[in-house]
């Protein structure tokens, strides 16, 4: 039986080499194709292609909306759009999805900080961190209209933490991110 | 026709003497490309000339501006005024005449020089009226770099050293605002002189022209240190460098600098080991890899390698001849700050810990593959770099946060490494590559979690987990493994 991921590659196959060779200029010979891993592939399907020479290049990652409408990583807007796409349907369930959504398809490209990839990761530091919520995990609130969801992200090459938030507003979507300061050594975060 | 030889001796601005010698300084190195004569009456009023080198040395020479001034009879002010007539007419060849009384004037020998591209660049051209020199400008007003004085060298050492230097034909090519800061640089280091001119020398050695010497020399001159000018000589004689295009070559030269001075500046033993071993295997004469630029979309991949080479993201480092850790000077609250810091922090991560991560897999001949030996050399290279960066080795709980990004990577040449994490035997147990990797979490958990059971392979990434005795050093790779980048 073919296992459903790989159903979903095939049947997106042909659009996904035109996506891949017009953002790239990849190939079909140049990469490998998997679904994105631990993701809700029936809310938004998402394809990872990965470069066989690892130094060409990071992965693309490549949405397909329900229209058939390929959304790819390296697009400025691709997080806009995706977030736009899901709004209506958002519920606080939904918090870790929109981070990472925000991280993978570059929604602080624009941010002079080094936003990290890793979501709901505060990690254990040697210098406490003023954390300015206990909870590592995403967390989502409702303002009429506008949808808030606030999130760590950590940047393990650097070893910063990142405080994020994306906020959805009708057509409008914005992500902000600031550095989480460090305390001097030895003082301990407020529970 | 008019007379040629125009006097302008009236108009000569009244200068002061520190001034003086510094404006005399800054002429000499604009008129020198001008292949410029100094006419003079020596004791017995028979007339003199000097050329443009001679020129050169009276400007740097201790003592010799005073004994050629007193000598020849000439004020400071005529001899400024002359050189700056010369250098408004622009003219080749012509003959700066000091032999009247206190009349200056410009003889030229040829045609007038039209400017050309290859001026120095930031030389103003002078212009106004004939006969009515204006004060001397800085070299270069927008970088506010000007000598202050002529240099005065501390010693006979110094000065041999300095004149051995600048006489280099290879001086007179570089842009004006570098042969400044340079000259200031040299007056009381001869070692400086001597590694600038050895750089000079390697550089023609290895027939590096134009921009490139450009490249070397500014970034020689900011860490003013003869080791980090060895190691620019090796990068000049290294075939990958001449390979690159101009911009990479630049940041290639940037980084090189720097990494040459934190190895000299690095406390530990085992920093200043791993960077000096990692610009060993990368730069002539026992380099064996390349280094190239690549431009990354993810901005969180800094860099890779391939075979031979290692590719770092050029979007991470300016191409510009500033040094790669420059002063901040912008306020702690202005916005332009925070980008600066940022940036610098960046660039500074990649030429350090970048660097010495990329080059440990490729003197351990890392494969991607989804194996816990690539989880193995992943945490290597990452190891290597943190030393590299941090100057110190990483305590357990930094080795765990970093096995935690590496164990769930979801793109990427890290995905393959949760592969093998998540990799299930016929028995539904972990596999063989997972077993591996859950005991080398092992070390970061008490009690250890048991490599037979399936739900291991998740409790060893969960976020916000405290390892026992945090602080402790992390633990090496099990095996042998190239750490320090040892060139082999």
């Amino acid at each position: 039986m073919t296992p459903p991921e790989h159903d979903l590659v095939e049947r997106h196959r042909g659009a996904l080499a035109n996506a891949a060779h017009t953002s790239r200029g990849w190939s079909p010979a140049q990469y490998d194709l998997c679904a994105l891993p631990e993701w809700d592939e029936a809310r938004l399907p998402i394809i990872v292609a990965t470069p066989r020479n690892l130094h060409d290049a990071s992965s693309l990652l490549l949405a397909i909306l329900p229209n058939g409408q390929l959304v790819t990583s390296d697009d400025a807007t691709a997080f806009a759009t995706l977030a736009r796409h899901l709004a209506p349907s958002l519920v606080a369930n939904d918090a870790r999805v929109i981070a990472t959504l925000a991280v993978l398809f570059n929604a602080f490209a624009t941010s002079p900080l080094p936003v990290g990839r890793l979501v709901e990761f505060v990690p254990v530091s040697r210098t406490a961190l003023a954390l300015p919520r206990a909870e590592p995990a995403a967390s989502y609130e409702r303002h009429g209209p506008q949808h808030l969801v606030r999130f760590y992200t950590y940047n393990d090459q650097l070893r910063e933490l990142f405080d994020c938030i994306v906020a959805i507003d009708g057509a409008s979507v914005r992500a902000e991110a600031q550095t989480v300061e460090r305390r001097r050594e030895g003082v301990e975060v407020p529970p | 026709m008019s007379d040629p030889i125009r006097s302008v001796g009236r108009s000569t601005p009244q200068l002061g003497p520190a001034s003086e010698s510094g404006d005399l300084t800054e002429l000499a190195l604009r008129v020198r490309p001008l292949n410029l004569h100094l006419r003079v009456l020596d004791a017995n009023s028979q007339v003199v000339e000097l050329d443009g080198r001679a020129l050169m040395s009276l400007a740097v020479g201790s003592g010799r501006l005073e004994q050629f001034l007193a000598t020849h009879c000439v004020t400071m002010q005529a001899l400024v005024a002359g050189l700056q007539e010369a250098l408004i007419h622009n003219q080749v060849g012509a003959t700066v005449d000091l032999t009247g009384s206190g009349a200056v004037g410009v003889k030229p020998s040829g045609p007038a020089r039209p400017p050309k591209p290859s001026d120095p660049v930031g030389a103003p051209k002078p212009s106004g009226p004939v006969g009515a020199p204006k004060p001397s400008q800085p070299l270069t007003p927008a970088l506010g770099v000007r000598p202050s004085t002529r240099p005065q060298f501390a010693d006979l050492a110094a000065a041999t050293a300095g004149a051995a230097f600048l006489d280099h034909p290879g001086f007179a090519r570089l842009p004006a605002e570098l042969q400044a800061r340079l000259m200031n640089q040299i007056a009381a280091r001869a070692d400086l002189s001597r590694a600038y001119r050895a750089l000079l020398d390697g550089a023609e050695a290895a027939n590096i022209m134009g921009d490139s010497v450009a490249f070397l020399l500014w970034q020689a001159s900011h860490y003013q240190s003869p080791t980090v000018c060895s190691e620019l000589v090796a990068l000049a004689g290294t075939h990958w460098w001449k390979d690159l295009e101009l911009p990479d070559r630049q940041r290639a030269t940037k980084i090189i600098a720097h990494d040459s001075a934190a190895a000299a500046e690095a406390t530990s033993p085992a920093r200043r080991t791993l960077l000096r071993n990692t610009l060993d295997v990368i730069l002539a004469p026992r380099g064996r890899f390349a280094l190239d630029f690549s431009t990354n979309q993810d901005p969180t991949l800094y860099g890779s390698a391939s075979l031979s080479t290692l590719y770092l993201d050029r979007n991470k480092v300016t191409a510009n001849n500033a040094p790669l850790i420059g002063v901040l000077s912008a306020a702690a609250d202005d916005p332009a700050r925070t980008r600066i810091e940022a940036q610098q922090r960046i660039a500074l991560h990649l030429a350090e810990e970048t660097l010495a991560h990329e080059v440990n897999h490729l003197v351990n001949g890392d494969q991607v593959a989804d194996t816990y030996g690539y989880f193995l050399a992943e945490y290597g290279a990452w190891y290597a770099g943190f030393v590299a960066v941090e100057d110190r080795a990483p305590t357990s709980q930094e080795a765990f946060n970093r096995c935690q990004y590496l164990l769930t990577a979801t793109t990427g040449a890290y995905a393959h490494i949760r592969s093998a994490r998540l990799q299930v035997g016929p028995d539904g147990k972990p596999g063989a590559e997972a077993r591996s990797i859950i005991a080398f979490m092992g070390h970061f958990f008490a009690p250890e979690p048991s490599a037979s059971i399936a739900a291991s392979a998740a409790d060893i990434v969960k976020g916000g987990h405290a390892v026992p005795n945090r602080d402790a050093p992390a633990p090496l790779t099990p095996g042998p493994r190239n750490l320090d980048n040892t060139p082999r």
